[in-house]
């Protein structure tokens, strides 16, 4: 079964925030191309570029927001970061049983997964934390996207925060 | 903290894949290191055609296997042609061969570097600081 159409942004899943904002719409990229493998079916291994890329940038990601919400105090940054550690699990155990068996492995699964997740996280969870800062003011500390995504070895990497 | 930051937001990239979606991916994964002024090439003839248009790439990311051009003939044609638009151009092969002789060709032709699919965030970050440094 195929998906027919993709993901487009809309206000409703904006922060306020222009850095996360950016990021939430990367991942949509990322989820609009692995819908198009699961439709138009794969090619030269693209699926497997995919995985790698939206993993390695989900991770940064996740990590780029709870350093944000660790160095604002934000009261449920743990139960939030749970939430983000439930995604890593479950996307390992993808990975995992991709290495495993690729030949049999359904993309379509991912999809859905990475689909639900995006929009139950963005428009419940993430929502929390935006409010959050839009009562006080919207003053945010954003750490470095650079660092939270190729870790510290390699330091920012010119990404522009707004 | 061995290796120290490096801003690529100012580079000017040319992607050369016949598979669209493999266009995609890389593009998504350069905008994530800031890099946005990228442009893309169907195959071999289509990017040395832009090359034509404008040479000033930082660097080409070649895919081996297109047709009917594909990456090692470009690559021969851009260090070696009589009318090549940009024989000093940084190239890094993106390849989807895991044998040795292919990456040889390729090296003895002359490259800066070669990343092997599947592509991840953290090797093409790499293969770019590493080409930069390198002689052309």
């Amino acid at each position: 079964m195929s998906y027919g159409k993709k993901i487009e942004w809309t206000e409703a899943l904006s922060m306020g925030i222009g850095a996360i904002d950016d990021q939430h719409r990367t991942l949509i990229d990322l989820c609009n191309l692995l819908i198009e493998v699961v439709d138009n079916g794969d090619q030269e291994g693209v699926s497997e570029s995919v995985l790698m890329v939206g993993e390695e940038y989900a991770r940064g990601h996740l990590h780029f927001e709870e350093e944000m919400l660790r160095r604002a105090g934000f009261p449920e940054e743990e139960s939030h970061a749970a939430g983000h550690r439930r995604f890593e699990v479950k996307f390992e155990e993808f990975a995992a049983r991709y290495e495993v068996e690729p030949e049999g492995f359904d993309m379509k699964e991912v999809a859905d997964f990475v689909l639900d997740w995006l929009y139950g996280h963005i428009l419940k969870e993430d929502r929390k934390y935006a409010d959050w800062f839009a009562e006080r003011g919207g003053d945010v500390d954003l750490p470095d996207i650079g660092e939270s995504l190729l870790g510290s070895d390699f330091g920012a990497v010119g990404d522009k925060q707004q | 903290m061995s290796e120290k930051i490096q801003d690529l937001s100012h580079l000017k990239v040319l992607i050369v894949d016949d598979v669209a979606n493999m266009r995609t991916v890389i593009k998504t994964a350069l905008q994530t290191m800031g890099i946005r002024n990228v442009s893309t090439a169907n195959d071999g003839a289509d990017a040395l055609k832009e090359l034509h248009l404008t040479s000033d790439y930082d660097i080409v990311l070649l895919d081996i296997n297109m047709s009917p051009l594909d990456g090692l003939d470009t690559l021969r044609l851009l260090r070696t042609g009589k009318d090549s638009p940009a024989p000093k151009a940084r190239v890094i092969m993106v390849t989807g061969y895991t044998d040795a002789a292919t990456v040889m060709a390729a090296k003895e032709i002359g490259i800066q570097g070669y990343i092997a699919k599947p592509i991840s965030i953290r090797a093409l970050y790499s293969s770019i600081v590493k080409a930069l440094k390198m002689d052309v």
